[in-house]
């Protein structure tokens, strides 16, 4: 695909990656300070949250939280 | 005035009958035990009350209304500590006292005082943290603060001592002490020192049944055995006197314990005053005689035989 | 009221600690950019990828397209989303016995109940008109001369739909009393809608058009009877489900 097409799509793209980061980035943040969780499974959780784009972050904040 | 008045309430799951013409009241300013084992059907009584379960007949008012199931109008009189209580985890106490003010419908000219005065009351003034990160104690705490945000009537507690270690159940039972000058309490245990500590008048709940009745010292003068013990200088003395006793049928369960004589009867004045001719008869002279005042454990499996 | 609304803090604040209404910001967000995006960028991004030898006749994509994206996103991911994290709304507070304070300091159960509605509604009109507002300024600008046409209509008729699973779902959760089983109540109630599909008589009056024929109002199709029978069956379970859930909750044993 051609450099202006690329550009054409920046204000689209930009947003979505951002409101993407925003969301790993709590669900990593709110991981690393669950003290109800042991290492093991944080390292599973982590991996989910990284590599699965935007269900894994999900899943974790809606399940792997342990907190109510 | 009753504060609460029970009148031939009913309710059985299934096949299994739970309460059995329940009856009884309580008066204004007074601490009330409701008293029983597990499973007698207390949590079920004090359930109907708070109308959170229908009976299947009998009725219950609290401050002279009537309780009617679902709808929980009576409750405004009405504060309620269940035995493991539970809060919204994700508020700070104090952002559940608020709510709780707020869903009372109380109001006061000062709110937030009150709130800071009930918190300090239980020692939870100065906790930021969210209730998720709270001990059982800190919650039983929180309960009790809770329950009095509306400056109940009533105020019902559920075994409320039962989950506290000893310095939790001894400030629960100084801040009851407390309560009782402006709010009649009722509460369920079956920890029968508590009861003697704090309790005016109880009712003793059994298979679903009232068993007894009445303020403490009355259950227990109406206790059908009671104890007495004489204490002589010797040892050959007790030998006399037991022997002297065994042949009054006034006297049963006598034993003798070094120079202690011990035993029980159905007439406590007249055994003294036996047992005082009897010595004298006999040209003994006592250390002691005494009467034995009977503990809530006597009255309570005496009630429930 | 002082009580309602005190009880619907509790609920925002709830779901805004549980990171909830974090996660439908998020969702509804991706929906509104991503439909939008992937009207635009997919042909492009197939007709890059097709051999140079092999000519497919690809129709330039239009505002329409755009739009079918964003009502099939939300359909299947949007409301997936709000029904699976709303399903356990009434379990979590049965099974810890949280309500017990509520009633016994004389909250109406019915206060109880509008709150839990009201976040239910709140959270979607909030979101959804979020989303459709987002699809609606990326599509202008990237189909610049796109109409309305039909617009408001599509668009409404989702918000209904919608209306009316979440109604479902909290009666199912006021019966249930399980975390997950409302999310199935729903689940299967929509199936249900989908095998009326098959009878013709079913399908004039199914709740169903409100959320499957969203796009053909955007391409100049006319609104017929069909759609004011739809739209009149859905108002009416609507309000069946909220008024068999209050009343059904007023006679909940609650402890």
């Amino acid at each position: 695909m051609a450099l202006p097409d690329i550009m054409a799509y920046l204000p689209i793209i930009i947003p979505l990656l951002i409101l993407q980061v925003t969301l790993m980035i709590t669900a990593l943040l709110h991981l690393v300070k669950n003290e109800r969780l042991d290492r093991n499974n944080k390292i599973v959780w982590a991996l989910v949250i990284i590599f699965v784009n935007l269900i894994g972050p999900i899943l974790y904040l809606i399940f792997g939280r342990k907190e109510d | 005035m009753a504060v609460l008045e029970i009148s031939q309430l009913k309710k059985s799951f299934g096949k299994q009958t739970v309460l059995d013409d329940v009856s009884f009241s309580v008066e204004k300013g007074s601490v009330f035990g409701f008293i029983g084992k597990n499973g007698a059907g207390k949590t079920t009584t004090m359930n109907i009350v708070l109308g959170l379960l229908r009976a299947e007949s009998g009725e219950v008012k609290v401050n002279g209304e009537t309780v009617i199931y679902g709808d929980t109008k009576t409750n405004r009189f009405v504060g309620y500590l269940p035995d493991v209580p539970e809060f919204y985890s994700f508020l700070t106490a104090r952002e559940y006292m608020q709510l709780s003010l707020d869903v009372s419908g109380t109001t006061y000219p000062n709110g937030d005082q009150k709130i800071t005065d009930l918190l300090a009351m239980v020692g939870l003034e100065d906790s930021k943290k969210r209730i998720s990160n709270y001990s059982r104690g800190m919650k039983q705490r929180l309960g009790i603060a809770q329950a009095l945000i509306n400056d109940p009537v009533l105020l019902i507690c559920d075994e409320p001592t039962s989950a506290l270690d000893p310095i939790g159940r001894k400030q629960l039972l100084s801040v009851l002490e407390k309560v009782k000058e402006k709010t009649t309490v009722v509460f369920s245990t079956h920890i029968l020192s508590d009861v003697e500590a704090v309790c005016d008048e109880v009712a003793i709940l059994d298979k679903g049944k009232i068993v007894t009745q009445g303020s403490v010292s009355e259950l227990k003068g109406r206790l059908s055995s009671k104890r007495w013990s004489v204490t002589l200088e010797t040892l050959a003395d007790a030998e006399k006197v037991k022997e002297a006793l065994a042949h009054n049928p006034l006297f049963s369960n006598i034993s003798q314990k070094d120079s202690i004589v011990e035993g029980e009867t159905t007439e406590g004045r007249q055994a003294i005053r036996s047992i005082m001719e009897i010595l004298t008869r006999l040209a003994i002279v006592p250390e002691k005689i005494e009467r034995i005042e009977p503990t809530m454990e006597e009255v309570f499996l005496e009630a429930i035989k | 009221m002082r009580g309602t609304l005190a009880f619907l803090k509790k609920e925002l604040i709830e779901h805004t600690r549980n990171y909830k209404l974090f996660i439908f910001f998020i969702v509804f967000a991706i929906i509104g950019i991503l439909s939008p995006l992937s009207a635009k960028f997919l042909p492009e991004l197939l007709e890059s990828l097709m051999d140079e030898n092999i000519t497919i006749i690809l129709q330039e994509p239009t505002h329409v397209d755009s739009w079918v994206q964003f009502f099939s996103n939300v359909n299947q991911m949007g409301l997936v989303v709000m029904i699976l994290v709303f399903s356990p709304l009434m379990a979590r507070e049965y099974e810890k016995g949280t309500l017990v304070h509520m009633v016994t300091k004389g909250l109406p159960r019915l206060s109880i109940y509008s709150a839990k509605l009201a976040m239910l509604y709140l959270s979607w009109t909030l979101f959804y008109w979020m989303s459709a507002l987002i699809t609606l300024g990326y599509t202008y600008y990237y189909f610049p001369d796109s109409s309305t046409e039909g617009l408001l209509l599509a668009t409404v008729s989702m918000y209904i739909f919608g209306l009316m699973l979440l109604a479902l779902l909290l009666l199912s959760a006021v019966i249930l009393e399980t975390t997950f089983a409302p999310l199935l109540a729903v689940g299967g109630f929509v199936g249900l809608l989908f095998l009326g599909e098959l009878v013709p008589v079913i399908q004039e009056w199914s709740p169903l058009q409100l959320n499957s024929r969203n796009a053909q109002w955007l391409t100049g199709l006319e609104p017929g009877r069909e759609i004011i029978q739809s739209f009149a069956v859905t108002g009416i379970l609507t309000v069946f489900f909220i008024a068999a859930g209050a009343a059904l909750f007023r006679k909940k044993a609650i402890n």
